[in-house]
């Protein structure tokens, strides 16, 4: 029944230990492919990071000729693009991956093949993208490539075609990771986990997929037609054919608001995870929580417009949006009183972690003030495309986005990896990174209100802007300290090898009471959920009443406090798991070179197309476990 | 794990250090007097635009410290103690209410002035302000052309207005999008091309004011700059007439040779007649015909826009706003004629005009010198 398949997979032989390189390329664990999104996202932030601070270093003084302005587009172009698509969203891709079907009970996600796809396609875009470097074409219309200077006209080398090639590809990665997590969230849930019983992480997931699977394909529909502008004359954004230039920035700020919000919620998640576990209390108003989560997702729709105040649309346009600006600052007011309640009468331990997560609270809060002040349209105007706006963003992504990340690499690294990080050079590790971004970014506020607009690759010596800037460098660099410090941790902590337990942080979600790091089955037997952070309740019957007023007193004297499972079974776990798969990279390998054929070459669209013919067809008749194994 | 029972001392109050030092930095940073700080505002718009983000800045200032003060307190007050499982409290309705509807209100604070403002100030120019000046700016890759229609006047980079009478602006791109932006005279808009917009502006003081494009514009957008330039209603009236009036013939042997050379290899691209009745139609047909050459022949052609140099020897600055020069100090100019890159990266004359293309048509220093020469004469010829 299936010798066609076994036919094709005949010429690469379907890997069958998850042993070794072969076992990497061909895995279909979530686990792995989460280290593998971490380990390559990771890689892109650290050249994002470099090309920011090559920008710092042009700009740290006035008339500055270090970088030319050709190369400076391309770096704040690449910077841009490069932390949005290759750094935050595959980072919390990684969570994603790592710890979801952990927190919801589940062995795998619930489509393992298609999750390897999406990390191998996500891979080739943002490899594609940054090939264009090797050729001395980097995109240089920025990250938000407005038409017309995105047109052929206008940018008429590779650079921009490459961007949104790679963009189109990376789009594919998001949208099929999107629908993985919403299905599994939805369908892989342990037996009692009803909605309102999710760990907030996972619902901060859920919101974040819902929002990547609606907002992507916005990108991709404008991606696809300024594709065609630049590579078959079409005149959808050319305004030199009459096109509309306001379009594009409608479709790509209609996807790029809720970008936003898949960029922090994931991070806002995992601070709701830490403040609980390290105040060794509930989250504090959980529905608050959630509710909060759902309509900022959904009025994330409402506000794309803000990032178009000075376009032009008239005072109408402008007040709806101020107004709908300032209501999504309510939802976010909320999340925040709600962290700080869960610390109130709380017993604060001070981990690495949970300075990040603190760290976010603090820093979140200041990038949410100077969003409520650009929604003063005609206080906006002042400020709108000057280093003002560049501070705001940065405290909201460096400050929330990448601190909430940061947290959360602390909190489950003993998880993944059964060992911990060094705490001492983790307080190093946040403080210069505190430090550091206070400094850079801080700064920019008022260069911004000091009339310093942004993409400038110089400025001229009697404006004022000097002493500001240079201080924005030296953070620049200390901020780079920061992350220098935690690559050393890794390896100084892989080489000290503090071995972590199960429940290191006496946790309150499901993964806690698994081993550490966490077996290739996950659990040993799938769990039945009875509470929120059930683990916490179950080690601690005695708190049950104080969260659930009305809970039987019987039961509760009956209930035996639970210990975490320390034992892997090893290799005879005698539990089913899909096998690996060669396909997912098949098939990703042929999207990517058929994108590519688009830029070079008819025949290279043709071998892209057999590409992916081979990998869809051989997956699909591919089964989850080949008939031999069994 | 030793460290989680280390207690807190209290030396992590220099939590605190890094938003002590923010505060002062900002002190510092605020200089009303700097070129383009938006807080040196010099007009109504620009005042209530200030006016507006100071109200905002002190709630948020409120809403900061209260929020970072009750964290620092949270976390000294509540840090580890003891062994003894805090209460698993799930939460309370009453204080989240509270806590999204106190908010709401202080955003209605914020609100309330926002829409005022926004209608004051994006619904035209207020009848009660007289008669406004109309101006025309168009954006170009890298400099900013300005036209009178009631005037017929059309000039670059160097935006005459009078002070106290409303200049409503009508903003146009030939090219990319471009941004409008004099800080101390109003916010931006942008200038999008196929999509007119208009914004209206009131200097009160006399001066000059920096402007600079503010939208992502391609390789010299950090060099697209200009200046606003604010008079006594009687000084505009006069600069009016001196733009209607002829240049003073060259004198020297220098500029008469300058002028030679300038018709040569120059007025194909720079116009620097429009003082003549009928001449302002005749720029505006001119500049669309070097738009269409260029459009035509990217690489090659022979023109392309470029600013008209009309009376240039009133000017103050070369390269759109970039570099000063004066009669007596005219080495920019001279430095902008022989090798515009050193100046302006990307700067389009470069790429097209004839005598940067091959040596033998390159100009000798002496020539540049006469150009400079005939260029710094060109003054309105006042009897």
């Amino acid at each position: 029944m299936t010798t066609n398949s076994l036919t094709l997979a005949r010429i690469f032989p379907r890997p069958k230990s998850g042993k070794g390189l072969w076992g990497w390329i061909g895995t279909v664990d979530h686990k792995r492919i989460g280290t593998l999104y971490g380990i390559t996202s990771f890689i892109w932030f650290l050249i994002a990071g470099i090309e920011a601070l090559l920008m710092r270093i042009q700009l740290s003084d006035a008339e500055l000729d270090i970088i030319s302005p050709d190369l400076y587009n391309q770096l704040f172009t690449m910077h841009g693009t490069s932390m949005v698509f290759l750094v935050i969203m595959p980072l919390s891709a990684a969570f994603f991956n790592w710890i979801i079907p952990l927190q919801i009970g589940a062995r795998d996600v619930a489509f393992p093949r298609l999750n390897a796809l999406s990390y191998w396609i996500f891979l080739f875009g943002s490899l594609l993208m940054n090939f264009s470097w090797l050729i001395g074409q980097a995109p240089d219309g920025g990250w938000f490539g407005y038409a017309p200077n995105s047109s052929a006209t206008f940018s008429p080398g590779s650079g921009m075609t490459f961007w949104i090639v790679g963009l189109n590809i990376l789009g594919v990665a998001s949208i099929a990771a999107g629908l993985n997590f919403v299905v599994t969230i939805v369908n892989m849930r342990a037996p009692g986990m009803t909605f309102f019983k999710l760990p907030i992480f996972t619902w901060m997931t859920l919101i974040t997929s819902i929002l990547i699977v609606l907002a992507l394909p916005v990108l991709a529909v404008a991606g696809i037609q300024l594709q065609a502008d630049r590579l078959f004359g079409t005149h959808f954004y050319n305004s030199l054919a009459g096109g509309d230039p306001v379009l594009w920035q409608h479709m790509f700020w209609l996807f790029g608001h809720p970008e936003v919000y898949i960029l922090i919620l994931p991070a806002m998640g995992i601070v709701s995870e830490v403040l609980p576990t390290f105040a060794r209390k509930p989250l504090f108003g959980y529905a608050f929580v959630v509710f909060a989560g759902i309509v900022i997702g959904f009025l994330g729709w409402f506000v794309w417009s803000h990032h178009m105040f000075t376009v032009g649309l008239g005072p109408a346009a402008n007040s709806a949006f101020a107004i709908s600006t300032m209501l999504i600052g309510l939802p976010t007011g909320v999340k925040i009183f709600n962290w700080m309640a869960t610390l109130w009468g709380g017993s604060i331990k001070f981990t690495t972690a949970m300075w990040f997560s603190v760290s976010f609270i603090a820093l979140f809060t200041i990038g949410g003030l100077s969003g409520v002040m650009h929604a003063s349209v005609p206080s906006d105007t002042q400020q709108q495309d000057t280093y003002f706006v560049v501070a705001h963003f940065h405290y909201v992504l460096v400050g929330g986005a990448l601190m909430g990340i940061f947290s959360g690499i602390y909190f489950w690294w003993p998880k993944a990896y059964g060992h911990f990080l060094n705490e001492k050079l983790g307080k190093i590790n946040f403080w210069l990174m505190f430090i550091g971004m206070n400094l850079q970014f801080g700064p920019q506020h008022w260069l911004g209100m000091n009339g310093m607009p942004r993409r400038i690759y110089t400025y001229a010596e009697n404006m004022g802007w000097e002493p500001s800037n240079m201080v924005a460098s030296v953070g620049g660099f200390i901020l780079a300290l920061g992350v220098l410090v935690f690559i050393i941790n890794i390896f100084v902590s892989k080489k000290q090898n503090n071995i972590a337990s199960s429940d290191p942080w006496d946790g309150r979600t499901l993964e806690w009471s698994i081993p550490s790091p966490v077996p290739v089955y996950n659990f040993r037997e799938v769990p039945e959920v009875k509470f929120r952070d059930d683990f916490w309740f179950k080690k601690y019957p005695q708190t049950i009443k104080e969260y659930y007023h009305d809970f039987d007193e019987e039961e509760i004297k009956n209930m035996k406090p639970i210990k975490p499972d320390e034992k892997d079974l090893g290799e005879n776990h005698g539990i089913h798991l899909p096998d690996l798969s060669y396909y997912p990279l098949i098939l990703a390998a042929g999207v990517t070179i058929l994108a590519v054929g688009m830029m070079t070459h008819f025949s290279v669209i043709v071998l892209g197309g057999i590409g992916i013919f081979w990998g869809a067809i051989g997956w699909s008749l591919e089964p989850v476990n080949d008939p031999e194994s069994h | 794990m030793k460290f989680l029972r280390k207690k807190l001392p209290l030396k992590h109050l220099l939590l605190t250090m890094p938003f002590i030092v923010i505060s002062f930095m900002f002190l510092i940073g605020c200089n009303p007097e700097d070129p383009q700080s938006t807080f040196g505002d010099k007009g109504p718009i620009a005042k209530q635009q200030k006016d507006l983000f100071i109200l905002i800045f002190w709630v948020a200032a409120f809403v900061f410290i209260a929020v970072e003060s009750a964290l620092i307190y949270l976390l000294v007050k509540y840090r580890y103690k003891n062994n003894k499982l805090p209460y698993q409290s799930h939460g309370n309705t009453k204080l989240e209410i509270i806590w999204t509807i106190v908010p709401a209100i202080v955003l209605t604070f914020v609100a309330v002035p926002t829409i005022q403002v926004i209608w004051d100030q994006q619904n035209g120019v207020p009848d009660d302000l007289g008669e406004p000046l109309r101006v025309e700016a168009i954006g170009h890759q890298w400099w900013f052309e300005f036209r009178y229609p009631d005037l017929e006047i059309i000039t670059a980079n160097e935006l005459h207005i009078p002070i106290n009478r409303p200049i409503n602006i009508k903003l146009q791109s030939e090219d990319v999008i471009h941004s409008f932006w004099i800080p101390k005279l109003g916010g931006k808009l942008d200038m999008v091309p196929l999509n007119d917009n208009y914004m209206w502006l009131l200097a009160e003081e006399t001066g000059i004011y920096y402007g600079q494009c503010a939208e992502f514009c391609g390789v010299a957008h950090a060099l697209m700059r200009f200046r606003a330039i604010a008079q006594t209603e009687q000084d505009f009236e006069t600069w009016v007439e001196d733009m209607r009036t002829e240049p003073i013939p060259p004198q020297s042997e220098s500029e008469i040779n300058g002028r030679n050379l300038f018709m040569a290899q120059c007025s194909m691209c720079h116009t620097n007649n429009s003082y003549t009745s009928g001449s302002y139609i005749r720029e505006i047909n001119s500049q669309k015909s070097r738009w269409d050459a260029w459009l035509n022949d990217i690489e090659n052609s022979p023109q392309v826009s470029a600013p008209n140099l009309t009376h240039f020897g009133t000017r103050h600055t070369v390269g759109a706003g970039i570099k000063e020069f004066s009669k007596e100090n005219p080495d920019n100019l001279i430095k902008w004629i022989k090798d515009p890159s050193s100046i302006k990266i990307g700067t389009r004359m470069e790429k097209h005009a004839s005598i940067y293309k091959t040596e033998e048509n390159r100009l000798t220093d002496s020539e540049i010198k006469d150009i400079s020469n005939y260029l710094l004469s060109l003054k309105p010829n006042i009897k």
